[in-house]
């Protein structure tokens, strides 16, 4: 069961005030860019947010049903509010078991969120790996752009920083990775809860201008 | 033509454990690595803690590890629940066997040690393939780099007329592992050493290995 319409990289760092996620909006069909503006960035709760590489028709799936755990867990009406980490181990157990009925969910999840005990990012796929990191990267950004932030990541970058390095990141992966676009988003989840920005461009003009030089080809 | 869906990968990594007279020292790096040349991660341990006196040890895949290693400490934890009583080493061993091989034909693609200290105090160590045939032994290692290091432990363990002593066994399992970290892409980042000792809590300590 090959995945149809596909998302590719997802980043996501801890910094000074909580996490950052970014990906670009594009859902590809093979190799058409199919659906250009479409969000890969899902609040699920007031301090989780889920992204995923992969199959979009399997990411709508999961979260609807993360979505659903969460709003079960508001009946109960006892305050209590499930936390990323626990999030992403629901998450873990489902792909597990769907792979070991070899029916996978065909994604690589990231699961990235603030709660009383601090920031967490985690991570798990298709074949129900499950890990969990200061920074992250799925699909093409694992070997793009980890390498990026695995040098200037900081624990205690500012929002400008972490911006910045997600940003360099997200160029890159649009220079390189044939299925993604200069369309983005950012999301953080900071004190202030869950904050998803609508998608901006990051080609710029200047990127091109090399190209006004190059004569003959 | 599409392609099948594959149930398993190697997710690398090497795990090592030496017994002595009174302790076992049981060990694995943290490097978690995806198809074959991508490091995920340079910090998921492959070591857990069932009781104070056992500890496991597993390389393979880590999707079958982290469920196999969580299905046997909650068994273990039942157990308590049960008898009023941590499980012994050698009921862990043998159910971990079984366990395995109730997934002959669907294996978990895991290489499992498990070392610890035996209710009489002398100390035990039980290698597994992946199916579950175990054999207890003084010193293992499984995973990306075992044929590195097996010939390393064999130099220095076979033939031994007296128990290895501490420090010797720790110089042992350090060199071992960083030796394999030198010329295993898959071996790398850190190691997660804990030693057990009898009567005593199990003791954690973290050493850096190549980050190459």
């Amino acid at each position: 069961m090959p995945p149809i319409t596909t998302g590719s990289s997802v980043l996501a760092i801890k910094y000074a005030d909580g996490v950052m996620i970014a990906a670009d909006t594009l859902v590809s069909y093979g190799s058409l860019a199919r659906f250009k503006n479409e969000s890969r960035l899902k609040k699920v709760s007031e301090n989780c947010i889920l992204a995923f590489t992969g199959d979009h028709s399997d990411f709508q799936y999961i979260s609807e049903m993360i979505e659903d755990e969460i709003e079960r867990d508001r009946f109960i009406d006892d305050g209590v509010v499930r936390s990323p980490a626990e999030i992403h181990s629901l998450l873990g157990r489902i792909m597990y078991h769907r792979r070991s009925k070899m029916e996978p969910l065909w994604d690589t999840l990231i699961v990235a969120g603030r709660d009383a005990s601090g920031t967490f990012i985690g991570n798990t796929d298709l074949q129900g790996t499950v890990f969990s990191d200061d920074f992250m990267a799925t699909g093409y950004g694992a070997y793009m752009a980890l390498p990026i932030i695995r040098k200037k990541w900081r624990a205690d970058m500012d929002q400008q920083a972490a911006l910045g390095l997600l940003e360099e990141c997200l160029k890159v992966l649009f220079f390189r990775d044939a299925r993604s676009t200069a369309n983005v988003q950012l999301a953080k989840v900071t004190a202030d809860g869950v904050q998803i920005t609508e998608p901006y461009r990051i080609d710029q003009e200047a990127y091109w201008e090399f190209g006004r030089q190059v004569v003959g080809i | 033509m599409s392609s099948q869906f594959e149930p398993y990968t190697d997710n690398g990594g090497t795990v090592i454990a030496v017994a002595g007279e009174d302790f076992v020292i049981i060990a694995g790096d943290t490097r978690l690595t995806q198809n074959s040349y991508c490091i995920a991660s340079r910090n998921v341990s492959k070591v857990a803690k069932i009781t104070d006196d056992i500890f496991i040890a597993s390389a393979g895949m880590q999707a079958d590890i982290f469920t196999l290693q969580k299905n046997l400490l909650l068994h273990s934890k039942q157990f308590k629940q049960d008898t009023g009583a941590d499980i012994s080493l050698s009921a862990f061993s043998q159910y971990l066997g079984n366990t395995l091989y109730g997934r002959r034909f669907f294996p978990y693609y895991t290489f499992n040690i498990v070392g610890g200290i035996k209710p009489d105090g002398t100390t035990g160590i039980f290698e597994y393939d992946a199916v579950g045939n175990f054999q207890e032994y003084k010193c293992s290692c499984a995973g990306s780099a075992a044929s590195l290091m097996f010939p390393l432990l064999d130099s220095q363990m076979k033939g031994r007329k007296t128990p290895i002593p501490f420090d010797e066994a720790l110089g042992l399992v350090k060199d071992a592992i960083t030796s394999a970290g030198e010329r295993d892409i898959h071996t790398g980042d850190f190691v997660k050493i804990h030693v057990l000792r009898r009567g005593q809590a199990p003791e954690e300590t973290t050493f850096e290995l190549k980050q190459d």
